[in-house]
């Protein structure tokens, strides 16, 4: 009688056992599945905020390209900018930019763009360099290159319908810092000239008392102005110390696209590379 | 003895149906978590590269029907199908007005889990923006 009961509550306890065991495969399997579908969740979340991110990118650099009216190219170490001062572009391209703010808003809450930067200077960086090809207004009548880096020289290369008559340069100081090339062509006209100048003091090339300015400033900064009353063209070559065509990269300011899942600390920024 | 076999067999049946009752338990626990797996993942990141590659390649922007089946088609794996529809919007005054939209691949099932993602992109006319579009994609397993 005893031996009986003591094989009943083995059995019992035996099935009890297993059936404990079993619960609990089965809380890590649910367990180790939920987790699974928290990751394959957050990763799809990531994929949405890359490709998010990387869309606003492509679209703004489109709207750079073609309404801004800056042309950008790289050749070897040198790149060069072109655009007509003032940029007739500007306000179209301002107005694009702010319509298509609008669009992306209503197409994704979670990216937030901010163009404030580049619609007041429109500043593009030259990588690894860190050079600004920049505006005092974008849409003004001037252009600066703020090199933090050693450039070795520019090439300023303008066009003006108006007749040049004057062609002077101021302080044409002595130096070998820097390469200072000039060359405006006017109505059957020009004014070419090459400096070398010293890093540390202004010299300017000034066309037709000033109408026309071409500057380094102290630091190597590079100052391109135009008070005609007509627009002229310009095309400012930058020459890069140390750098090659590879690794060269021109970019609109990083952060200016911020993709975020804030609830899930995902946060993804970028810029735009242009070449 | 007869007494001893029926509670021993009672004991059983109870134990044996303790067993099930949380074998059936278990089951459904696992059951219900069994939605989201990864091969979603998969699909979405593919519709993502075969708008990427319609983009890189001009033919979001042509709005070239043929074209685009003819990429969706080469860089959709086999196993799975995917569909398109760009919408098109244009800017007036301020508010944006959609004005074209455009199909591409079969309807997408509503009986069956699909992948969904989107990019924008836009097109350009006379230097300025003529259209602000969004392509849509569902990916599903065939």
């Amino acid at each position: 009688m005893v031996e009986m009961k003591d094989k009943g509550v083995l059995f019992t306890a035996g099935l009890a056992l297993l059936a404990y065991a079993v619960l609990s495969f089965a809380s890590m399997a649910v367990s180790y599945r939920q987790e699974m579908n928290d990751v394959t969740y957050q990763e799809a979340l990531a994929e949405r905020l890359f490709s998010d991110s990387e869309s606003a990118e492509a679209d703004l650099k489109d709207l750079l390209t073609n309404m801004s009216g800056i042309g950008v190219s790289v050749s070897g170490s040198q790149v060069t900018f072109k655009e007509q001062l003032p940029n007739g572009n500007a306000d179209t391209f301002k107005e694009g930019l702010t319509n298509y703010v609008r669009f992306k808003h209503t197409q994704s809450k979670n990216l937030a763009l901010n163009v404030d930067e580049l619609k007041n200077t429109l500043t593009l960086s030259i990588s690894p360099s860190d050079v600004n090809y920049t505006h005092n207004t974008y849409g003004g009548r001037e252009i600066r290159i703020n090199p933090s880096t050693s450039v070795s020289k520019y090439l300023v290369a303008a066009q003006t319908n108006a007749t040049i008559d004057r062609c002077e340069v101021n302080n044409p100081s002595v130096g070998s810092s820097m390469v200072l090339d000039v060359r405006v062509d006017g109505n059957s006209s020009s004014c070419y000239r090459i400096l070398d100048v010293n890093t540390t003091e202004t010299v300017s090339v000034s066309v037709n008392s000033g109408s026309i300015g071409v500057s380094t400033l102290p630091g190597g900064r590079l100052l391109v102005s135009n008070n005609l009353q007509n627009p002229i063209n310009v095309s400012a070559t930058v020459y890069l110390i140390d750098a090659t065509e590879d690794i060269i990269s021109v970019n609109i300011a990083d952060g200016i696209v911020r993709a975020s899942f804030p609830e899930y600390g995902l946060v993804k920024t970028r810029g735009v590379r242009l070449n | 003895m007869d007494g001893r076999g029926l509670v021993f067999t009672l004991d059983a049946l109870v134990a044996a149906s303790l067993v099930f009752l949380v074998l059936a338990y278990v089951n459904g626990m696992v059951g219900e978590n069994n939605v989201g797996d990864w091969s979603g993942t998969r699909m979405l990141e593919s519709g993502y590269d075969t708008a990427d590659v319609l983009y890189n390649t001009g033919a979001l922007q042509a709005m070239n029907v043929s074209w685009m089946e003819r990429i969706v088609n080469s860089t959709t794996p086999p196993n799975t199908a995917m569909s398109m529809r760009i919408l098109s919007y244009t800017n007036s005054s301020g508010q944006m007005m959609q004005s074209n939209t455009m199909n591409i691949g079969p309807p997408v099932p509503d009986s069956q889990a699909v992948a969904y993602g989107k990019r924008t992109f836009l097109t350009f006319k006379d230097g300025g923006v003529e259209y602000y579009n969004v392509a849509e994609f569902w990916v599903w397993s065939k």
